[in-house]
């Protein structure tokens, strides 16, 4: 039945049964393609939520911790939390140093703590956060991305070493 | 530059999903594939545009989405091969009143969807008044009866 012509029987058809067996195997090979991504995805791999969604860096006990999505998607909203250590009040200011070239690849909606004022340097932003008997622990950014591929970013306090990390954009 | 982009990228993006669904999927409008339709489309609005509702923006995608419609057209005007890959060919389902199952199966189409076909295009009865039954490229099926 299978590779028997129906020209024969006067049927003008050409089907070529061939072809449909290729496309099968090639469908089937694509369905498990599918359900492999969808899997990642659910995973948080694609990123937007999910256990292998979001990473933390630790710079020490002196340093800040950043937690970031691994994987954030471009123009879309993603959050980021520098956690700050116990003794990061200087003079009564908390002194955040962001790189430069990290902060101008996105569109940053709000800081919270709101910062007292924000000095710029030549590659780096400096968040200057007021404390006074309230001490801030945690600087939350939210953001959106706005370039495509691979960024890395920088954060540190005034007088610590940064702590690098590296976040994949999908388009 | 990033219109063009979109807009490609979603086209043929769409397209090879579609034929890996099976074509199945797109063709008859039950209420299963009317609400599949209507919500990839509203998922693909956004994309197509990003942030940019902009009168050029929309012209951009638009002629980019119609120069590459235009553009395999006539790749598949001049490839059989290319023709074929991108639409398929016809499947007979049922021939001499027999019906194909392990072609069935593996299409995804059963015995109700042949005899509904029958009886929508040639107002026919029973799976015996057909000759022959034809999986068409476009995922519809047709029918041709037996000679009364």
């Amino acid at each position: 039945m299978e590779t028997e012509s129906w020209h024969g029987k006067g049927f003008e058809i050409e089907e070529e049964p061939r072809f449909h067996h290729t496309s099968w195997r090639v469908q089937r090979v694509a369905w498990s393609i599918l359900a492999l991504v969808l899997l990642a995805a659910l995973l948080g791999a694609l990123g937007r939520g999910g256990p292998l969604a979001s990473a933390q860096v630790r710079g020490g006990p002196a340093g800040v911790t950043v937690e970031h999505e691994r994987f954030p998607h471009y123009s879309a909203p993603s959050t980021l939390r520098v956690r700050l250590p116990a003794d990061a009040a200087r003079s009564g200011e908390v002194r955040l140093r962001v790189d430069r070239r990290y902060i101008d690849g996105m569109r940053i909606e709000s800081v919270t703590p709101p910062p007292a004022r924000v000095e710029a340097g030549a590659d780096e932003l400096v968040y200057v956060f007021a404390t006074g008997t309230a001490r801030p622990t945690e600087v939350v950014f939210r953001l959106h991305m706005d370039t495509i591929g691979r960024v890395s970013g920088a954060f540190a306090l005034d007088t610590g070493a940064p702590v690098r990390f590296t976040q994949f954009v999908f388009p | 530059m990033e219109s063009v982009l979109r807009g490609a990228a979603i086209y043929l993006f769409l397209l090879l999903i579609m034929r890996i669904s099976g074509k199945r999927s797109f063709a008859e409008i039950t209420t299963f594939d009317f609400v599949l339709l209507l919500v990839i489309g509203e998922t693909t609005q956004q994309a197509l545009l990003g942030e940019d509702f902009s009168l050029t923006n929309a012209f951009i995608v638009i002629a980019t989405l119609v120069g590459i419609d235009i553009g395999l057209s006539l790749w598949k005007q001049r490839s059989k091969g290319f023709a074929r890959l991108l639409e398929g060919r016809p499947l007979v389902l049922v021939a001499d009143g027999q019906v194909l199952t392990d072609r069935l199966d593996e299409v995804r189409v059963d015995v109700d969807d042949i005899l509904a076909a029958g009886r929508e295009l040639q107002g026919l009865e029973r799976l015996d008044q057909i000759k022959y039954a034809v999986l068409e490229r476009n995922g519809g099926i047709s029918i041709i009866p037996k000679e009364r």
